[in-house]
């Protein structure tokens, strides 16, 4: 079975804005200078790096922002469900796995509005994987 | 005939559209390679390039396309019909936008995912560097200005959104502080702000705001043009402050209201079983513009969008995982469009009267049908609320408020946007102000669209809309018309038929050139001394489009074998040891953006 770790991210201090036609998330350069608005590191990448290179190929890491519901709700509500929750308990684990900077494992929710430093979401999602 | 047949057969071409031609495109045109090592894997930082499930992905590509333009097009080019109307939108959703969309994910993933912009000048010449720039410059320009007139229009009409829409700024500032402060999740404070804005509308009603009086004492001819001014301060202050200060938290609403909007469309029009009250070829007053060569243009976002190919190759193509779902997010985004541009037609066809004879009473003429094309989606999508139970007062300004704040959104990154392209200008000119200062980068930015939205219309629902939303379209195509020629050259050289490519590419700038020459005659003969010289310069950009197009294309026949394909840009190291790529032009890097990334 292939496991999913999903990170959801936090607030980007630069990068894309609104959406919408004709003012989505673009980038209309990529050589350097003052317009070049290039994505600083942030919270979740060094924790990401971190997942990818530890864990083995057939666990997905993915990244997802917060306002991705369409993907997070399906995703929070099938893993809360195989794990037997259900009512209020699985509407908490819905809310507390889209909060941003949250960290879920098939649907569990391990972290919930801030990550903890890589290696220890690395021992966190292995100890987790172990018990599978 | 019943809307929701209309709806159900639009959503079966597309279905088959995804199904057959897309499968065609992904395996004999852009020939996509499952082995690929795409730049999200190449590259991979966590930060920008990560390798995302094309689901998750599918859902910031389409909310990032889609929006309140393909709703305006279509309100307008009903004009002429919804049968006219309702064919490009589903002949231009799968042969052009799916085939732009998609073909501007690819040969960006296959050139370690950069810019469309950046690509023009690799793959056809320096110089399409410098149009791109161009045909940006004015894209954003037009972009800022049609969507102030909108909003300004849909305050003037509704001056029950205001409270709404004023509040949801401070609204979403709360809502962003309160997420990033507690760390809480975003689901449950959107939602409650998407529900605080909804009762707001009840405020709203209860107490709309006019600023007719205030417009009169203050000397303006119309009440719209002192919002147009409003909404370019407010822009001005919005496009310089932090992106998760205000743009993103808005995002979180809108990202719900988008989804709200295409439900309540799709439930209602099945609830009410409204019948469609529009000719499906309308016979227009004597005078009007023709439906060949405008409604290629009024009917830009919706049927095909260049802005797509700045999504597809800016951020979409930084995280593709596998190259073959490049079909899925790249198509199916351009289809997600098409559907809410449906929507559009029938809210403006099916939702806003009871007979074909109080329908030809909102489209008489051209300038009418243009001016009041807004406020006939807010009603007629209103009417499919109220289908289902919301009374249609709640229900007006509920739709008002979808396309405002879509609108609005669109503004605040338009302006950011044209600040970049802004100083991306001032350094190719050496003119230090432009490229540092970021006060008058953003003035500029401002002043343009504003002069363009104040220019005087014959009447509050303004004659110059029409004319300044058809500019924006001609501009939106030879956005495409550019990415349509990257992607042409690029199959060209690889030896594979460019045809399916090339067809979209001849007829929008067969389309764009032809309406560009009568504007101008029109413009010439109606005085409009600001607009004639801005369409005599769209009109040689579109000219220096066609002969860069030429060129590169000749030359690309001439290289172009399936044994040898050129390289015709640098592509990235892994894509150089695939079978698909042939010579180099350029030397080893760096990194995918050079040496400007870290």
């Amino acid at each position: 079975m292939r496991h999913r770790v999903v990170l959801v991210r936090g607030p980007r201090a630069t990068g894309g804005g609104g959406g919408g036609c004709c003012g989505g998330d673009v980038r209309p350069f990529d050589e350097g200078g003052g317009h070049c608005h290039t994505v600083v590191d942030d919270e979740v990448a060094p924790v990401y790096r971190a997942l990818r290179s530890a864990l083995p190929a057939d666990v997905d890491v993915e990244i997802v922002s917060p306002t991705n519901w369409p993907f997070l709700l399906p995703e929070l509500v099938g893993g809360g469900r195989r794990r037997g929750l259900r009512g209020l308990a699985l509407a908490r684990s819905v809310r507390a796995g889209i909060a941003v900077s949250s960290l879920v494992l098939d649907g569990a929710v391990l972290a919930s509005g801030g990550l903890p430093a890589p290696d220890d979401a690395v021992a966190l999602v292995e100890a987790q994987l172990s018990l599978r | 005939m019943p809307a929701f047949v209309v709806a159900a057969v639009v959503g079966v071409l597309f279905f088959l559209g995804y199904r057959y031609y897309s499968s065609y495109l992904a395996r004999k045109v852009y020939a996509l390679d499952p082995a690929f090592v795409t730049p999200a894997h190449e590259f991979n930082d966590g930060v920008d390039f990560v390798p995302t499930n094309k689901h998750v992905l599918f859902g910031h590509h389409f909310t990032s396309v889609a929006g309140a333009a393909p709703i305006v097009g279509p309100a307008i080019a009903v004009f002429w019909g919804w049968g006219p109307a309702l064919a490009w939108i589903v002949l231009g959703t799968i042969f052009a936008a799916g085939v732009h969309d998609f073909g501007a994910l690819a040969v960006s993933v296959r050139h370690k995912a950069r810019s469309i912009g950046t690509l023009a000048g690799e793959v056809i010449n320096g110089r399409a560097r410098m149009l791109f720039l161009a045909i940006i410059f004015f894209l954003l320009t037009l972009v800022n200005a049609v969507f102030a007139v909108v909003i300004g229009n849909l305050f003037v009409a509704n001056p029950g959104a205001v409270i709404p829409i004023v509040l949801e700024i401070p609204l979403a500032i709360f809502i962003g502080a309160y997420i990033y402060r507690t760390r809480s999740s975003a689901l449950i404070p959107s939602i409650v702000g998407v529900i605080v804005l909804y009762a707001l509308i009840l405020v709203g009603n209860r107490f709309p705001i006019s600023l007719d009086g205030l417009a009169e004492a203050l000397g303006f001819e119309q009440t719209r043009n002192l919002w147009v001014i409003l909404l370019f301060v407010y822009t001005w202050i919005a496009s310089r402050i932090p992106v998760w200060v205000l743009l993103q938290p808005r995002d979180y609403i809108n990202s719900h209201q988008l989804f709200i909007a295409l439900g309540v469309i799709g439930l209602g029009v099945i609830v009410g079983m409204n019948q469609i009250q529009a000719p499906v070829i309308n016979d227009v007053p004597e005078g009007s513009p023709s439906f060949f060569p405008f409604l290629f243009i009024t009917i830009a976002c919706g049927a095909i969008s260049g802005f797509h190919s700045l999504v597809a190759s800016g951020t979409s193509s930084k995280q593709l995982d596998k190259e073959p779902d490049a079909r899925y997010v790249g198509y199916m985004g351009a289809v997600g469009e098409g559907s809410l541009a449906t929507g559009s037609v029938l809210a403006a066809t099916a939702g806003v009267a009871a007979s074909q004879a109080d329908w030809g009473e909102l489209y008489p003429d051209f300038a009418t049908a243009s001016g009041g094309a807004v406020g006939n989606f807010v009603r007629g999508t209103a009417e499919f609320a109220n289908n289902l139970a919301i009374p249609l007062d709640l229900a007006t300004i509920f739709a008002a408020v979808v396309v405002i704040s879509f609108a609005a959104t669109t503004m605040d990154t338009g302006v950011r946007l044209q600040r970049y392209v802004i100083q991306e200008i001032g350094e190719l000119l050496k003119i230090r102000v432009l490229a540092r200062n970021l006060t008058v980068a953003t003035t500029i930015a401002v002043a343009i669209p504003l002069g363009m939205a104040l220019i005087p219309g014959e009447t509050e629902a303004g004659y110059t809309f029409g004319v300044l939303w058809q500019l924006f379209g001609t501009t939106n195509q030879l956005t495409a018309g550019l990415a349509l020629s990257v992607i042409a050259v690029w199959v060209t050289r690889r030896g594979r038929n460019p045809v399916a490519v090339l067809v979209p590419l001849v007829f929008l700038l067969a389309m764009t050139s032809w309406a560009l020459i009568v504007n101008l005659r029109n413009f010439i003969e109606a005085d409009q001394w600001v607009l004639a010289p801005l369409d005599a310069i769209i009109f040689v950009l579109a000219m220096w489009l066609i002969v860069e197009a030429a060129i590169a294309l000749r030359k690309a026949f001439g290289e172009g074998s399936p044994a040898a394909p050129a390289g015709g840009g640098e592509e990235s190291a892994v894509s150089r040891a695939n079978d698909d790529v042939g010579r180099s032009t350029a030397g080893p890097t760096d990194g995918p953006t050079g040496s400007s990334r870290r």
